[in-house]
């Protein structure tokens, strides 16, 4: 037989190059969207803005504020006099923690009594709320136990000051500076490489349909599968050359650690190429309008990508059910197999359910394709 | 020797009947003008014969091959130009036919051959480097009809083919329309052009889904306005009155 890909292929390679506006937006966007939302997208929660009001305004509560001060998680905006009314920075939205020192503060702390701190944090970004909690709490619980160790010292207590009773050393692994830039850089290339696969792919069996070339191509004797590997192969190639270019930026921008085997992260990342292209052809074909294809592309790979991929919230805190639509999102086996390269150096040996799980995915989709497109003809 | 033979071949589209239980066969040779009013049902048929729809029932055989079951065969023999303008706009002339010629499996010496052939047939030799969608009507017509005709199909099934072409490039085309016929590919055209369809062997008129008349264009005029000098219009219109009438 002979080979009809081939003509099909360079056809759609002289697609791509007659609107080099197209191509350089290519190349472009994701170099773009990556720095854009690499910057952007930060879990780290830093530079809280905090005010405080000091009713004891002594030594003691003047030590706690230097402490917050001094902390980079958070801003020190506002030192107020009781008398203000101090509820309406958080009102305001000004302020996202406010801690009230109580009148007597210094004194109940000497006297050895149950000294309360009053601590008003914003939860309308529970989040953030939760985090800036954790922080402050954090702060708070030192300072005590600082003054519970003096309090024992002072009483000649056996315990030698300063030292507290366990000592958690904590050490972190993969990802030592606890960098967010690690974790959602990785994942960023992936939803990045698939919404591009799928968007471009999207409009090219619509095309043929709406300028009625399609038409011809069904009267020649190509078979479906030929028409959608031959529409493939160029777009996995510029694929490729896309992963290319955001993975020099990830490691060189971003300083994302490359540990991995980077002949296995553009194999795994090409099967991943082809599930993307393969959802914007099906696409394509099912819809046969360009417009509508290129819309139901990004709803069908940003949204899950983002959300049900494990990228931004954990798959295991999942209800059940929505556990199992996991399963057909490609964005969630790639993330674990670019997050196993890029970060611990994982390589085949670990990363193998993942990956043939991805090769099983694209050759589904590259199938129902040509099945997709062998039933519109009749 | 049939070409075409086809028995109560219909296509419905839901409850509407787009051609209804028609039966024609087309020799050897033969250039079989299929004439009817928009919407009579013209281009369903062909693309059924071309394997482009399947057949709601009916049987056929084009090229010795069954509709029902060898159409991936079918194609292989076949060259179809539709009623739209379906060449790469965006590709340029020698692209085009490039495309067509390794898509239909030609060798590269055959390529090349029928290539030089099309050119020269279009008269488009030294625009081989031009964008499609900058040429003019005539033109790409005859572009289109050169690419249907690159792997030297037997049977060419060509939908409306100079719906927009002016009257002198109307002229060429049937020449080379008469010439394929000569050499013994069998063309099955449609139109709704009286002073073209006179130049066909033989007629089939479809009106409603249905054949109301078919026969020489003269064995049409005697049959159905009982002079032979007049003109296909007359015939064309009488025919449709029948159809008309008929359907009461």
């Amino acid at each position: 037989m002979r080979n009809r890909i081939f003509p099909l292929t360079r056809k759609e390679v002289l697609h791509i190059l007659r609107d080099p506006r197209s191509l350089y937006l290519a190349i472009i966007l994701p170099i773009i969207l990556l720095i854009l939302f690499g910057y952007a997208i930060t879990f780290d929660v830093r530079h809280i803005p905090i005010g405080i009001v000091d009713e004891d305004n002594s030594f003691l509560s003047r030590e706690l504020i230097s402490r917050l001060e001094g902390s980079e998680y958070f801003d020190l905006l506002y030192i107020m006099s009781p008398s203000t009314e101090f509820e309406k920075l958080l009102d305001e939205g000004k302020v996202k923690v406010l801690l009230v020192i109580p009148k007597n503060f210094s004194r109940d702390i000497q006297q050895e009594k149950d000294t309360p701190l009053q601590l008003l944090i914003d939860g309308s970004d529970n989040n953030t709320a939760q985090i800036a909690l954790g922080y402050t709490s954090g702060i708070i619980l030192d300072f005590s136990s600082n003054i519970l160790l003096e309090r024992l010292d002072k009483q000649g207590a056996l315990l030698k000051p300063g030292i507290p009773p366990i000592d958690i050393r904590p050490t972190v692994w993969y990802n030592s500076d606890l960098r967010s830039e690690n974790f959602i850089v990785p994942g960023l290339i992936a939803v990045v490489m698939i919404i591009l696969a799928a968007m471009s792919t999207s409009l090219t069996i619509a095309r043929e349909w709406e300028t009625g070339t399609m038409e011809q191509l069904i009267s020649t004797p190509a078979k479906p599968l030929e028409i959608i590997i031959g529409k493939l192969l160029p777009y996995f190639f510029l694929g490729l050359i896309q992963i290319s270019f955001v993975i020099l930026i990830g490691t060189f921008i971003f300083k994302v650690p490359l540990r991995g085997n980077i002949f296995y992260l553009f194999c795994v990342s090409g099967v991943f190429l082809v599930c993307g292209s393969g959802i914007g052809l099906l696409i394509s074909a099912a819809t046969r309008s360009q417009q509508l294809a290129f819309m139901l592309s990004i709803i069908f790979t940003l949204l899950p990508s983002f959300i049900l991929s494990g990228f931004i919230f954990p798959i295991s805190s999942m209800p059940r059910i929505i556990q199992l639509f996991t399963y057909l999102v490609p964005a969630k086996y790639f993330l674990i197999i670019i997050r196993g390269i890029f970060l611990k150096g994982n390589g085949l040996a670990t990363l193998w359910p993942e990956t043939l799980s991805l090769v099983v995915l694209a050759l589904i989709l590259v199938l129902a394709c040509s099945r997709r497109l062998k039933l519109s003809l009749e | 020797m049939q070409s075409i033979e086809v028995r109560n071949l219909t296509k419905q589209f839901g409850e509407f009947t787009a051609v209804d239980r028609i039966s024609f066969g087309v020799k050897k040779g033969e250039i079989f003008g299929f004439l009817g009013p928009n919407g009579a049902g013209k281009s369903t048929t062909i693309r059924m014969l071309c394997g482009i729809l399947r057949p709601t029932s009916g049987s056929g055989m084009v090229g010795g091959f069954s509709l029902s079951s060898q159409a991936e065969e079918t194609k292989k023999i076949i060259g179809y130009m539709s009623q739209r303008f379906t060449l790469y706009q965006d590709l340029t002339v020698e692209e085009n036919i490039d495309f067509h010629g390794g898509i239909h499996g030609l060798s590269p010496s055959e390529k090349k051959e029928r290539k030089e052939w099309v050119l020269k047939m279009a008269g488009l030799k030294g625009r081989e480097h031009s964008l499609t969608r900058e040429l003019a009507g005539g033109w790409k017509q005859r572009l289109s009809l050169g690419c249907a005709i690159l792997h030297r199909p037997q049977i060419l099934f060509l939908d409306e083919p100079t719906a927009s072409v002016d009257p002198v490039s109307r002229r060429d085309f049937w020449n080379l329309i008469y010439h394929l016929s000569e050499e013994g590919t069998t063309v099955f055209v449609t139109s709704h052009y009286m002073d073209e369809v006179e130049r066909c062997h033989r007629l089939a008129i479809i009106f409603l889904g249905k054949i109301i008349a078919d026969g020489s264009p003269r064995e049409l005029k005697i049959k159905l306005t009982g002079k032979e000098e007049s003109t296909l219009e007359e015939v064309f219109l009488s025919a449709i009155q029948k159809g008309k009438t008929g359907e009461k």
